[in-house]
């Protein structure tokens, strides 16, 4: 029966088995193969991954923490500092300045952090060459950090570069786009000669911090000589990024003297301020400098000075300056110095050479080695320092004297003066330490004249101050009578100097000023 | 009416019989071992797939904790790399641009004799103004000739030549595009 049944729906039954071998083939090429190839994708995956965790681990493993040595350290830090260093730019900038002979007449910093959320970029600080020491920050100028906030991308160098050159750094160096980068920008107003300022130029682009020259512009005035009259924008940049890594132990210092006679306007304001037009202060002129009118000056920074030798501040009395027909003295200046440590080397220097020099303390430190009351005679003297190596000018100072003192004891003073330097001058422009007895004699006289004068005005009505003063300029006339007496025997040059010494003392007591006991 | 006679022998019809049942039953039986495979295979496979996509999870979690950390101690300045990146740094700030007053003295040593530069206005992006007195409008074509035959001239013109009215002299304006990038030119 199913034999004959089978036999009949043979077909039927081979066609439902093929259906069924259908779906088993369907069910595997839809259902068990995508999965199989899931399966073998899964597992080149894994295998990836396997091998990323493994380059990873090992990259990780061979990790080492990195060092600069000392050299490289200093050279990375004096080129891109972990702070903005600014008081290292003024430096820099100041140094560049007195090398080339340029003249700054004003600089204005502008402090960008490179960071978008703490952009501090402000104090737009001025440094007005005229009052450095008071370089007075202003905050006034939020309105234009936040303009500079909007301005700044998610990336400090966004701002720095331009896109061109954005590109080439993100492609080729994407470590150091991942570096945050600050700058400070400053705009330097500067005149001089255009060679000068082109040098002022090549000697910032030459310094060891790097600086970008983002802008230059001139003007030759024909008005002026011919003069350059400039503006330079520079960008020095600085990175905090290393800060946690590397201890920034450099001890900030001025390497250089400042040297007034170098910035040629000063000297320039300073000569016609004074309004001399004698002719023995034009004789002097570029070297003679005057003394100028400065009741806002402050207190001298003798602290440090090497207390062995005579120290002056000079006197609170306000002076009007040097008008037309005032009396004047002359000293030999020998440098004038901001820095303690400079002053105690020339000094050195200058003892070491047998001189006696006198330090003034005044916005700066002064060193006199000489008085005279004659410039042509001061100016011998500079010449032999110069000789020595000491570069020195002459130096005119007003008498701070009452006008019954010019009257009654300037002209006993000047004798008494004139007669030991012109004997003093001549020991040292000649290099012999001679003094006749005539000589001596002369000296004599003229110092008993000049006690005379000066038992007078202690009868009169001035202050105990002042007597002791005038007292003390006798005393130390009497010293130099002494060692003059001595300097008649053993003929040695020093002692011509220990006496222009001295005559310092005598000159700077006799103008008030005051003696500062450093010991 | 019809008749049937069978003249085989009793043997051969078996034979017959089993034939019809071999095809069917073999095929039941081949479909059924295939489908348990292919069940089996699906659900292994299936299994298999679900583990190896939760290991690949871990597997993933952990590289890219791995991949952070690396990236942590090699990206920006760490300890690990800030000797190198503060070098790379100084390196590149001081290769951008050329100096300044290299640039200014290549563009002076093209200005013919006697000829006076009245201003300058330079930005590091290149563009250079140029206000120049010559001692003729000859001598202004010829400065700007050599400016356009310069190596480090991307572009140059001439804006203004105005006669002094004084002295025999032209005051000439350029404006030049100069090529300021280090290894640009």
């Amino acid at each position: 029966m199913m034999t004959r049944w089978l036999e009949k729906n043979k077909n039927a039954v081979l066609i439902v088995i093929l259906i069924l071998f259908m779906i088993l083939f369907i069910f595997y090429f839809f259902m068990v193969r995508p999965l199989t190839a899931e399966e073998k994708n899964q597992l080149q995956q894994l295998n990836r991954i396997n091998e990323d965790y493994a380059f990873y681990k090992q990259v990780k493993k061979n990790l080492e923490p990195q060092s600069l040595t000392d050299e490289e350290k200093q050279r990375l830090l004096s080129s891109i500092p972990i702070r903005p260093n600014v008081e290292e730019l003024i430096k820099d900038i100041e140094r560049t300045e007195l090398k080339t002979g340029a003249v700054i007449d004003s600089v204005t910093f502008n402090i960008n952090s490179g960071n978008p959320a703490d952009i501090k970029n402000q104090p737009n600080g001025e440094m007005d060459t005229e009052n450095q020491a008071d370089v007075e920050v202003q905050d006034n100028n939020e309105d234009h950090a936040s303009e500079v906030i909007q301005q700044q991308g998610v990336n400090a160098w966004d701002a720095i570069l331009p896109e061109k050159l954005l590109n080439i750094l993100k492609e080729k160096y994407p470590n150091v786009y991942n570096l945050d980068i600050a700058y400070i920008e400053m705009m330097i107003n500067v005149n001089g000669e255009a060679e000068a300022v082109n040098q002022f130029i090549y000697g910032l682009e030459n310094l060891k911090r790097t600086i970008h020259i983002q802008a230059y512009e001139y003007t030759i005035n024909e008005d002026k000589d011919n003069r350059l009259e400039g503006i330079i924008t520079i960008r020095a940049f600085y990175s905090e990024d290393f800060a946690d890594f590397i201890d920034d132990d450099t001890q900030f210092e001025l390497d250089y003297e400042f040297d007034p006679e170098k910035i040629k306007r000063y000297i320039d304001i300073e000569e016609s301020n004074t309004g001399q037009s004698n002719e023995e202060n034009s004789l002097t002129r570029p070297e003679t400098v005057t003394e100028q009118n400065n009741d806002e000056r402050k207190e001298a920074p003798l602290a440090g000075v090497n207390p062995d030798f005579g120290i002056y501040q000079r006197p609170d009395r306000k002076n009007e300056g040097i008008k037309n027909g005032d009396p004047v003295f002359h000293v030999v200046q020998a440098g004038a110095y901001t820095s303690t440590k400079y002053l105690n080397i020339a000094i050195e220097n200058l003892v070491g050479n047998g001189v006696h020099p006198r330090i003034i303390g005044d916005e700066m430190s002064y060193i006199y080695t000489a008085t005279d009351n004659s410039v042509a005679s001061a100016q011998k003297i500079v010449e032999i320092l110069r000789k020595q190596g000491f570069e020195s000018y002459v130096k005119t100072l007003p008498y701070r004297l009452t006008a019954d003192e010019i009257e009654n004891l300037l002209p006993e003073a000047e004798e008494v003066v004139s007669t030991i330097t012109k004997l003093l001058s001549d020991g040292i422009i000649e290099r012999k330490a001679l003094i006749t007895e005539e000589q001596l004699n002369a000296v004599q006289m003229k110092k008993k004249s000049y006690e005379i004068k000066v038992l007078q005005m202690l009868n009169k009505d001035i202050s105990e101050g002042r007597k002791q003063e005038l007292q003390e300029t006798m005393s130390i006339l009497s010293q130099i009578e002494e060692d003059l007496e001595t300097g008649m025997n053993n003929g040695e040059l020093e002692s011509f100097w220990k006496i222009e010494g001295l005559l310092l003392d005598y000159m700077l007591i006799f103008n008030s000023y005051v003696p500062v006991d450093k010991k | 009416m019809e008749f049937s006679i069978n003249l085989l022998p009793q043997t051969n019809s078996r034979k017959e019989k089993r034939s019809v049942y071999l095809i069917p039953i073999l095929g039941i039986i081949a479909c059924a071992v295939s489908t348990s495979f292919l069940i089996y295979a699906y659900f292994e496979t299936k299994n298999t797939v679900q583990t190896l996509t939760k290991r690949i999870e871990i597997q993933t979690a952990a590289r890219d904790q791995l991949q952070q950390e690396y990236h942590s101690y090699t990206t920006g300045a760490t300890e690990y790399n800030y000797a190198d990146n503060y070098k790379l740094l100084d390196r590149y700030l001081n290769n951008i641009y050329v100096n300044t007053t290299n640039l200014q003295d290549r563009v002076n040593r093209l200005l013919p004799d006697l000829a006076e530069v009245n201003a300058f206005t330079y930005i590091n992006t290149g563009e250079l103004t140029f206000t120049v007195t010559f001692k003729s409008k000859g001598d202004s074509a010829i400065f700007l000739h050599r400016l356009l035959n310069a190596s480090f001239v991307e572009q140059a013109q001439v804006e203004s030549i105005i006669a002094d009215e004084e002295e025999i002299a032209y005051k000439s304006l350029y404006q030049i595009k100069l090529y300021t990038l280090v290894g640009e030119e």
